[in-house]
């Protein structure tokens, strides 16, 4: 009996050392707070062979955990230890977490592999003087953007942005990606919509759903699907016309940044 | 019921008789417990609900800048003009309440002359300083230093801070307007100007605050902050360029000199993916940063500092530290959600 009695106080001691001790504090708790999300840089955005990755956040203790599909990481997922190479297209999700504080948000990169390049193309239209990018071709030259919308990769527009390109020999394209940034604060929004001419015959529109209130600046894309031999293809691309009424700027025009333009085969 | 109380008391039915403290000391693998922030010397606890008031009553919209007077209170200046500024005692209660008249009030600096504490109020929308006694009553006003020939009307003139020598002469910052640095007697009139817009060294971009350096008795100084340019600046108190002291990533606000050390609440962090990104920075006497609460910890390599950022997302955008009597710290936030200021008590 007396043992048994010994037995039952021990294992509720045990079962007692399990639980979390009551609260009885003015100050933030462990796991109160997030975690500010890992900076994750890559060589290039563009893959033409591999492109080496590198997440950090300078944090003592803290754990980065990735994936190569873009889904959410938890700490079942591959570690974060040194920069990794990779070869692949596609988005590569990572998420910091911490013995005090609560897990980050996930840092999304998305990688685009090399395109074909237009023998030639031609503006219609001009970006804004104030945001010329690096020149004309900057939509093509391989170059990503950073979220800072004065990167000089961006090209920035208030109105129609419309180019023509041409291709040698015919090649087939498989579908087309116009790279731009969401920044709302800044005026910047996503095109309205984009028109494409292929072959001077065949009309393709893309219309891009609405921006919502609150999104917090990212980089994006629209995704043409093309399916055909193109020997030229006429490019026109909307800015919003009208910014939304949750916005301070509303009714007025957005701004539309473009970075890069890529022909997947 | 407040969260903390309810969670407290459900936890104790759970736990039942075995909560008597012995037990719980000795078995206890709590997986909760008080977390620090900062670096090095200065390391805090964090206290979100320090000073907390009925927003129905007692309303603030940016909390911009905070004070210790010479009673030991802490005084807040907000531009909610309901009550422009709140006084508190240290523990975080309400002691009085005054001021209506200040839509842009920014900067907040006590005067102590002859034992009397006094005010100056920036006011930014109205363009004016007010020196005011620590009751609000108004002793006198300073007007846009069109005398300059530097503005040619008042609006240009966007004050967001002064700081006062020991003779009583008073520095004004003008962070969001020319980006002059104007130089007054302790009447409120005209000495000097210097400073404007632009990247050299004795010029700004959005000077926002401004402190009286007297640390070297000898050497008495200015420190101006060029926030958008992540730089402190030193001057001679008659306007001259002394040095840059960067601090790469951190948009400083104001210079908070406490005994040896300079506190800094940081607006942002210059590349982060969200606006509200901001934390504190502590420099020692040598002007080298030794903690950043809520950032990464402060690395030199060849005595360059590296990139500070937002490691935790605490703070929103703190705009003011006062350190008190007591070595802790408030912090007032501009743009974050009409919150109170948030207490960190030194550990």
């Amino acid at each position: 009996m007396r043992l048994g009695i010994l037995i039952i106080l021990f294992i509720s001691i045990l079962s007692c050392a399990k639980k979390t001790e009551p609260v009885d504090s003015i100050f933030v708790q462990q796991q109160e707070i997030s975690i500010a999300q890992p900076r994750v840089t890559a060589t290039s955005t563009i893959i033409d062979s591999t492109v080496k990755i590198t997440a950090a956040l300078a944090l003592e203790d803290v754990a980065i955990y990735y994936t190569t599909d873009g889904a959410v990481p938890t700490e079942n997922n591959t570690k974060y230890t040194v920069p990794i190479t990779v070869q692949k297209e596609g988005k590569y999700a990572f998420k910091a977490f911490h013995p005090d504080w609560k897990p980050s948000e996930t840092t999304t990169l998305k990688l685009y592999k090399k395109g074909i390049t237009p023998r030639k193309m031609d503006w219609q239209t001009t970006a804004h003087t104030t945001y010329p990018g690096v020149g004309p071709m900057t939509v093509l030259n391989q170059k990503k953007a950073s979220l800072n919308f004065k990167d000089q990769q961006w090209m920035g527009y208030d109105s129609l942005a419309f180019a023509k390109a041409y291709f040698d020999k015919k090649p087939f394209i498989k579908s087309m990606t116009i790279g731009y940034l969401i920044d709302t604060k800044s005026w910047i929004f996503p095109p309205e919509k984009v028109v494409v001419l292929l072959n001077e015959k065949d009309t393709l529109q893309i219309d891009i759903p609405k921006t919502t209130e609150g999104e917090t600046p990212r980089l994006d894309d629209v995704y043409i699907p093309i399916n055909k031999e193109i020997e030229r293809v006429s490019i026109r691309v909307y800015n919003t016309s009208k910014l939304p009424e949750w916005h301070p700027g509303k009714g007025l025009k957005a701004w539309l940044f473009m970075d890069e333009w890529i022909f997947n085969e | 019921m407040s969260r903390r109380k309810f969670l407290k008391q459900s936890s104790y039915l759970t736990m039942g008789f075995l909560t008597y403290p012995a037990f719980a000391k000795a078995f206890s693998v709590s997986s909760s417990k008080d977390v620090i922030i900062g670096h090095n010397s200065h390391q805090y606890k964090v206290n979100l609900n320090w000073g907390n008031l009925n927003a129905s009553q007692t309303p603030v919209n940016d909390c911009h800048e905070m004070v210790q007077d010479s009673k030991g209170r802490i005084v807040l200046l907000t531009n909610h003009t309901k009550n422009n500024v709140i006084i508190y005692d240290k523990s975080g209660k309400l002691i009085e309440t005054w001021g209506t008249e200040y839509p842009g009030a920014h900067g907040l600096t006590l005067v102590k002359e002859n034992g009397t504490d006094f005010l100056l109020i920036t006011d930014y929308e109205r363009h004016q300083i007010i020196k005011t006694t620590i009751d609000g009553k108004v002793v006198f006003k300073i007007d846009a230093p069109l005398e300059t020939g530097k503005y040619t009307k008042k609006e240009d003139f966007k004050p967001t801070e002064t700081t006062v020598t020991e003779n009583g002469d008073i520095y004004v910052a003008d962070g969001y307007g020319k980006q002059y640095i104007t130089h007054y007697n302790h009447k409120g009139e005209l000495l000097n100007i210097f400073g404007g817009h632009g990247t050299n060294d004795g010029q700004f971009l959005n000077a926002h605050g401004i402190c009286y350096d007297h640390r070297d008795l000898d050497n008495p100084s200015l420190l101006i902050t060029a926030r958008e340019l992540n730089q402190l600046k030193r001057f001679s108190l008659k306007g001259d360029f002394i040095e840059t002291i960067r601090v790469p990533g951190a948009l400083i606000c104001r210079p908070v000199i406490h005994k040896k050390d300079i506190y800094f609440a940081v607006l942002r962090s210059k590349n982060a993916v969200h606006d509200d990104s901001g934390f504190i920075l502590i420099m020692n006497e040598k002007n080298e940063v030794v903690s950043c609460p809520g950032a990464t910890a402060p690395l030199y390599r060849n005595n360059e500092l590296g990139e500070l950022y937002q490691t935790i997302r605490l703070f929103q955008h703190p705009h003011d530290v006062c350190i008190d009597d007591d070595e802790n710290m408030y912090v007032a936030q501009w743009n974050s959600g009409q919150t109170y200021p948030i207490k960190l008590t030194r550990v």
